[in-house]
């Protein structure tokens, strides 16, 4: 055997040895103290039977007329400016200390104050908060609050003679937002050093510093609608909320009344399928098929040179961006068999009419993925708040809170999520229902094309009881 | 669709669910489930042409949760690293979990979720006594090397 082949037997081996002294499960990230058990296999079968029955049903049931296409919208109250600036002081504030306290605190993930911020907070508590109460974000939102800063200084200095920003190109789109979603979840589930302070603080700041030079290329506005990752994906989910906060007022609305009205440009439908591509790999991840491709994906990387470390961060690129391309060729599935129905619509048409009944099912996907990592670690903020550079400071006094890891039983966070499942899977069809009816003349033809999607639905939320049951987990 | 129907087709298929978490709630969840297939129930809904639906629960037979091994399960962890692979450790609510660890490096064993942590010196073992108070999994790990030597199940029970 030559020496090349020899050398690449042995890193194969070597890549075996570590891959099976890897976890079975591998946890998301290492803020982990307690994972879910898997859900039993009858709740499993139950909660699959409640969506098709639910679908049936709902298909008899619901309105035969649109309702939410165009929809009343009643102003409540106004928002004096000075709350405006003081939100966006806070959070400016906010940004600043966190990414100081990754940089200047220990390196231990769980005591220092930036990895829970970022994994449970913003990623998991922001999206939990939008569905309710509309577009926090957007009030806090740091970038978003200097760009505008920086607007109105250069207004009140340069006035009339400041250049007109450039016009967002169309085919741009919601892309930046597939990227950055894909980024950051790419980082939270694959990559090695995800817990790192330091490095998640070079990551924010360097996100904000691209978020700038956006808003001042192509306006705050703008660019804020369409090119803010964080600010485009915690939008998506504020659509599901009552609570409608813009120009300076709260305007109340329907629930998912928000929802229709998603104009589907580009990167639209690519966005949402990543966002339930990428929760799905969480999952899927954490399941006993992940755990026996994954050997296979390491040794072929390792036989490319890589070493096991990056081999492994080699497997989980492919495996999230294969999950995304499933489900993206899921609804395109759907889709296409829609096309059968009524007059020839093209399928880019159709995808992008009803990419907001996704919205919903990824929803339901992040609540039922990441409740208990909230209920459990979002405790922690009692102790970090005390002492957010782990340097064993005392600042509130309640330093050594421990998490309460009793408060939601198992059982519990079992029904929380089959709960979610089924309710995302309920306003998914009823918005695919409203949609269909506005789309199509014959009320007929209407009923047809829901099939495909009902279709479609059923098997995105069987897909997400499946990734958290038995059957995929042990 | 009158809104009558419409009532009594929502009712009719609460009903249904109703009865099939019964059946499947009765049937796999209790903690000592036995190999039985559930029962499949049936339904129509009223007038109007609705479709039928059939709201069947039929999970495959649940395995019985042995309780912990007679033998307390041990870990053997040769350079840093568990022997066998990661290891499995099942038990219920309210026992004892009982395991012990070997290992041939000096390190910290961290229990996750419970917190415990215990030292190990080189070639030497340490036994683990802790009552299962909290469902769930959990990360056993060596704390300094941060590698996963078993994952803890804890079962309702």
């Amino acid at each position: 055997m030559t020496a090349a082949a020899r050398r690449a037997r042995r890193a194969a081996l070597g890549a075996i040895v570590v891959a099976l002294a890897l976890p079975a499960s591998a946890s998301a990230h290492g803020l982990v103290g307690k994972q879910d058990l898997p859900i039993p296999r009858w709740l499993f079968a139950w909660g699959a039977a409640v969506v098709l029955v639910a679908s049936f049903v709902g298909l008899a049931v619901l309105w035969s007329q649109p309702r939410l296409q165009r929809i009343v919208e009643r102003r409540r109250f106004g928002i004096p400016r000075v709350l405006e600036v003081l939100a966006g002081a806070l959070g400016i504030a906010a940004f600043a200390f966190v990414v100081y306290a990754g940089f200047a605190g220990t390196q231990a993930a769980t005591a220092n104050i930036l990895p829970t911020v970022v994994y449970v907070y913003f990623w998991v508590a922001i999206p939990f908060l939008s569905a309710v109460f509309g577009d926090v974000f957007r009030a806090f939102n740091p970038w978003l609050a200097i760009g505008n800063a920086t607007g109105w200084a250069a207004r009140r200095l340069g006035g009339k003679n400041a250049p007109e920003p450039l016009p967002y190109p169309a085919r741009l789109g919601r892309w930046p937002a597939v990227i950055g979603v894909l980024v950051f979840a790419w980082v939270e589930l694959v990559y090695a050093n995800k817990d790192d302070p330091s490095q998640l603080s070079v990551m924010a700041l360097t996100y904000a510093a691209v978020q700038l030079v956006g808003m001042s290329l192509y306006g705050v506005r703008a660019w804020s609608d369409r090119g803010d990752a964080f600010g485009v994906y915690f939008g998506l989910f504020a659509r599901v909320s009552p609570l409608h906060w813009r120009d300076r007022a709260l305007y109340t609305r329907p629930v998912l009344g928000g929802c229709p009205s998603l104009t589907p440009v580009a990167g639209t439908v690519a966005l949402l399928c990543t966002m339930i591509g990428t929760t799905s790999f969480d999952g899927f991840s954490q399941g006993t098929i992940w755990n026996s491709i994954v050997p296979h994906l390491q040794d072929f990387f390792a036989s490319l040179g890589l070493n096991a470390e990056h081999a492994l961060e080699a497997a989980g690129t492919v495996g999230i961006i294969v999950m995304c391309c499933l489900i993206g060729l899921l609804y395109r599935l759907g889709i296409m068999g829609m096309q059968t129905v009524g007059r020839r619509r093209s399928a880019h048409e159709l995808a992008g009419a009803f990419a907001h009944t996704l919205i919903p099912i990824a929803l339901a996907y992040v609540v039922a993925h990441y409740f208990s990592l909230l209920a459990y670690q979002g405790q922690a903020i009692a102790a970090l708040a005390s002492d957010p550079l782990g340097d064993g400071s005392d600042l509130l006094g309640t330093a050594s809170t421990a998490i309460n890891y009793t408060w939601v039983s198992a059982t519990g966070v079992w029904y929380v999520q089959v709960a979610a499942l089924v309710l995302g899977h309920v306003a998914g069809l009823a918005l695919a229902h409203d949609r269909a009816l506005a789309l199509y003349a014959k009320a007929r033809d209407a009923t047809r094309s829901q099939y495909w999607m009902l279709a479609v639905m059923v098997a995105f939320t069987s897909l997400g009881l499946w990734l958290l049951s038995a059957a995929a987990q042990q | 669709m009158t809104s009558r129907a419409r009532i009594a087709i929502i009712a009719a298929a609460l009903v249904v669910l109703v009865v099939a978490y019964a059946i499947a709630s009765g049937s796999g969840g209790t903690s000592d489930s036995k190999d039985r297939g559930a029962s499949a129930a049936t339904s129509t809904a009223s007038a109007a042409g609705t479709t039928a639906t059939s709201a069947g629960s039929a999970p495959a037979p649940a395995t019985t949760t042995t309780p912990a091994a007679p033998s307390l399960p041990v870990i053997r962890v040769v350079d840093a690293k568990p022997q066998g692979g990661v290891k499995r450790l099942k038990f219920t609510k309210g026992d004892t979990i009982a395991f012990e660890v070997q290992s041939d490096t000096a390190d910290e064993i961290h229990v996750h979720g419970y917190d415990v942590h215990k030292d190990v010196k080189a070639g030497g073992s340490v036994a683990f006594s802790i009552p299962a108070k909290i469902e769930g999994r959990f990360v056993v790990e060596l704390e300094n090397h941060g590698t996963q030597i078993a994952e803890l199940e804890v079962d309702p029970s």
